[in-house]
């Protein structure tokens, strides 16, 4: 007995068939526009026209599509479906706001360096310098990162800041009043960027 | 696929008892070509002499380990699986593990390491790297075997990881046989799920390759 046909299923394909068009066809320019390369001659890095073709093409599709805010919204859907807590090196802190990673301890000691030659160069010249130190979004109370994921932002300031105080640099941290608790940094940041709010730069201000 | 008649590539190997059968499964057109082409016209297992039947698996891995690059990983790759699979056929294992549940078990969850650890070989930059992502990943390396950090990602992770392993695994196609079974409109309803399913998900893959293309300012929705 033959098997039944899925006119459903059939169907279902088409129409997935029709929306990939749909996004393949205004992206199109896409692959044309790149197209001259093909017979570039090899870069620097010895790649060879085609490989040059390939990679731009990826890198604007990428860069450059036209449904591009729409892919960023369903990555969000799943994120959020999913669970997820960071997507492209931003996490979702416990107070719901987001922050960028720092992921690694950096050697303040070079940007310490630059700094205390910019304080003495304007000692010589008898003007005060002050080194404000910006308080970054993540509290002082280290309460709003989920539990194993690490940060250094603050670490790596409070070792400049030691590294500034040695060499006699004045120097104004305004993270204890800015971001001493998670509270504070709901209040004076914005939640989707490293922004103050008005409220926050007045009290940095202040 | 319209009118078009493939052979299957990949047979669930991730449920394999032994790397013999593994490599049954995975990528079988490779496997078929250096068995028909290299392997067969050696002398494949029927020769006379053990040593015959060591020198035949070992060109096929060593080909098999070339095949895939000018890397040394790629040849210590291709000898491991190799001496693996030379020492399941001198002793006879797949045969023998098959009476004793215990073992077999034991020598399955063998294999997935044998694996998995392969799989960080093939993909390491270089010998060096290699060794030290197996080292991490056995806490040799001066780390502990998991922490916070690790608990997280699985967590981050954990949907991917439980579907990832479930499709590995021919449940899906027992499950719809089971409803397939119930009535034929319920074995419908399974495909078109299942086409959707798999539409939705290839959608989701495009937005983890959009979302790489760093723009820090459009995470609202997340």
């Amino acid at each position: 007995m033959p098997e039944k046909k899925n006119y459903g299923a059939v169907s279902l394909i088409f129409c997935f068939l029709i929306l990939l068009g749909g996004l393949a066809i205004p992206n199109f320019h896409i692959v044309l526009d790149s197209l001259p390369l093909l017979s570039a001659e090899e870069d620097k890095n010895g790649n060879s026209g085609f490989v040059q073709y390939v990679s731009k093409v990826q890198k604007d599709y990428r860069e450059n599509l036209e449904q591009k805010n729409d892919f960023v919204s369903l990555n969000g859907l799943y994120a959020r479906m999913s669970g997820a807590r960071t997507s492209n090196h931003v996490v979702r802190t416990n107070n719901g706001m987001l922050a960028a990673q720092t992921m690694k301890k950096l050697d303040t000691k070079p940007f310490t360096e630059n700094v205390v030659e910019f304080s003495e160069f304007l000692s010589e010249l008898d003007i005060p310098f002050l080194y404000v130190q910006a308080p970054y979004k993540l509290s002082l109370d280290e309460t709003m990162l989920p539990v194993g994921v690490e940060n250094y932002a603050n670490e790596n300031a409070d070792e400049l800041l030691n590294y500034l105080r040695e060499y006699k640099v004045d120097t104004l941290d305004l993270r204890p009043y800015i971001t001493k608790t998670a509270e504070q940094s709901k209040q004076y940041f914005y939640n989707t960027d490293h922004h103050w709010t008005p409220i926050g730069a007045f009290r940095g201000g202040s | 696929m319209f009118g078009f008649r493939f052979l299957e590539n990949f047979n669930y190997p991730y449920i394999s008892k032994t790397i013999t059968e593994f490599w049954r499964r995975w990528h079988i057109s490779l496997g078929s070509w250096f068995r028909d082409y290299i392997y067969f016209p050696l002398g494949g297992s029927r020769v006379k002499s053990r040593w015959r039947l060591v020198f035949n698996l070992s060109v096929v891995w060593l080909a098999t380990g070339i095949w895939h690059g000018a890397n040394w990983t790629f040849l210590l790759w291709g000898v491991l699986f190799g001496v693996i699979i030379i020492v399941e056929k001198l002793f006879d294992l797949p045969q023998k593990l098959t009476k004793y549940r215990a073992a077999g078990t034991a020598y399955q969850v063998f294999t997935m390491l044998a694996v998995m650890l392969g799989w960080v070989l093939f993909r390491a930059e270089n010998l060096t790297a290699a060794v030290a992502y197996i080292q991490s990943m056995l806490a040799l390396n001066g780390n502990p075997f998991w922490d916070d950090t690790f608990l997280f990602h699985l967590r981050e992770y954990i949907v991917i990881l439980v579907v990832g392993i479930l499709c590995s695994t021919p449940f899906i196609r027992w499950g719809k046989e089971k409803l397939s079974g119930l009535h034929i409109r319920v074995g419908q309803a399974c495909e078109v799920t299942g086409i959707a399913v798999q539409f939705a998900l290839f959608l989701v893959g495009i937005s983890y390759l959009v979302i790489n293309a760093h723009n820090p300012f459009i995470y609202f929705n997340f």
